[in-house]
């Protein structure tokens, strides 16, 4: 991304975040809106600065689960889509399981996990390797299976074997693709520990929006909202940078 | 040298030919004409021995050969020139010795022999299509092949740039003794550059019409009567 696109790009987000933030505004003040259905951006903003040392305990706790859950989950997730990209073997074993685990929702089995393992961290960090495991693997496996023909024809009359088309061909061909992977299953890791959270626990911040709902301190809900998606559009952004500077190389034509 | 006798080239059984009988010898550039889906590709994986042959020989330097053989002696380039985008080309170049097992090979000067010096460090995106067929040429030379079997080589590319590559691989075709078989459906290409045109007719089975010497008189005329009989009065 060059000077001009990132300057239109934080102009387009900014623009489009002060006039979220108008919207919210005017409908609470000419509709009256108490602040225990839904409160003003000031006043989200003011509790989000006076109370941060607390919001920064939570968001701790969640980034910490989100983490860890997320490189177990997408660490793994990227293996299993090498495995069985590489091993028509393997894809045949690992494939129906796939399919199978991908048709219902995991959060389905939060409460099953939560049973499992407690009230601990242990349950959010499962979560969140759980729910960005399985795109992780369809996203690595299609993209190492969707090498264009051509490239493969080529390893091929350079007399090139199975192992050397992967390692050469097959992965930074699908690199830019398994990266680009990461802008869904970051956020779903973030999704996950922060679902654990919400089922129980006494910390992070799913707990906090949970029983800042329960005490209409709708404020904080909201402050704990803002942290997240502000989590989540760093990642991203992060991810964006990797793809557009780091692996710009690997870039299709 | 390049000899297929009565061979039938198809897929999984299915021919796709009639019974093909060709002699390339060393030095020659010999050109198969035909429609697109005639089958001309399929002749070069068969030589080239991706493909196996349904029936016949194919046989190279007099024998018939088995991969290893055919790896190290015989170079396809592809059609419109694929390039691995994330590798510059020099990096293409570098991982074709590599995987062929070239060690020790000056990759300037075979750069230099097609002219493609100057674009080693570019990525193939910023080629264009003379460029990229420089390079792939390169890729195909780097074994210094007994055969080589073009896809297509001229195509798209003005008449400037046909005419100094053609140069160059002749030029490169009688420093290494090799035979050339390039495939084409443009005969204007096929008359101008090769020393006998092999012209396809039919389809599936396909099968030589004709076979059309550059020394004969007025080749092109020959070459369009074979390929479209009832037009070829035009020319």
């Amino acid at each position: 991304m060059n000077g001009y696109s990132l300057l239109k790009s934080i102009v387009k987000y900014g623009v489009s975040i002060v006039l979220l933030l108008a919207v919210w505004h005017m409908v609470t003040v000419i509709f009256h809106v108490p602040p225990y259905v839904l409160p003003a951006p000031r006043a989200v903003v003011e509790t989000l600065v006076t109370e941060w040392p607390m919001f920064q305990r939570h968001a701790t706790v969640t980034l910490g689960n989100a983490v860890i859950g997320g490189l177990l989950g997408i660490g793994s997730g990227t293996l299993t889509g090498l495995s069985i990209a590489y091993s028509r073997t393997l894809r045949w074993i690992i494939e129906p399981y796939l399919v199978i685990f991908q048709s219902f929702p995991k959060e389905a089995l939060i409460p099953v996990i939560v049973v499992w393992l407690g009230f601990g961290d242990s349950p959010k960090i499962v979560n969140a390797a759980l729910l960005s495991f399985f795109p992780m693997a369809v996203f690595t496996a299609n993209a190492l299976l969707d090498t264009r023909s051509e490239y493969l024809e080529l390893m091929r009359n350079w007399g090139a074997d199975k192992w050397q088309e992967f390692v050469f061909c097959r992965l930074p061909a699908g690199l830019q693709t398994i990266v680009g992977g990461l802008k869904i299953t970051v956020p779903l890791a973030l999704i996950g520990a922060v679902l654990g959270e919400f089922m129980g626990g006494n910390e992070g911040l799913g707990y906090l929006i949970v029983s800042s709902g329960a005490n209409f301190r709708l404020d904080r809900s909201f402050a704990a909202l803002i942290i997240l998606s502000a989590v989540g559009i760093l990642a991203l952004a992060m991810i964006r940078t990797i793809q557009d500077v780091v692996l710009k190389r690997y870039k299709q034509e | 040298m390049v000899e297929i006798e009565d061979a039938v080239f198809g897929y999984s059984g299915v021919p796709l030919f009639k019974p093909f009988t060709l002699t390339v010898a060393d030095r020659d550039v010999v050109a198969v004409i035909g429609r697109s889906g005639v089958g001309k590709t399929t002749i070069l994986k068969t030589v080239s021995g991706e493909i196996p042959l349904l029936s016949g020989k194919v046989l190279l330097d007099g024998e018939p050969r088995d991969r290893g053989w055919l790896t190290a002696h015989v170079s396809r380039t592809l059609q419109n020139f694929p390039l691995l985008h994330w590798l510059t080309v020099l990096e293409n170049l570098e991982l074709a010795a590599r995987l062929r097992g070239l060690i020790g090979v000056d990759l300037q000067r075979v750069l230099e022999e097609f002219s493609a010096a100057h674009i080693q460090d570019r990525y193939p995106k910023s080629l264009s299509g003379g460029e990229r067929c420089r390079a792939s040429l390169a890729q195909a030379a780097l074994i210094k092949p007994r055969v080589l079997l073009l896809d297509e080589p001229f195509n798209g590319l003005d008449v400037y740039v046909k005419d100094e590559i053609a140069h160059r691989l002749f030029s490169f075709a009688e420093k290494f003794e090799t035979s050339i078989i390039f495939v084409t459906h443009d005969l204007h290409d096929a008359c101008d550059y090769a020393d006998k045109v092999v012209v396809l007719k039919g389809m599936h089975p396909t099968q030589i019409g004709g076979i059309v010497d550059k020394s004969e008189p007025d080749p092109l005329r020959k070459v369009r009567k074979i390929m479209i009989p009832k037009s070829g009065e035009l020319v």
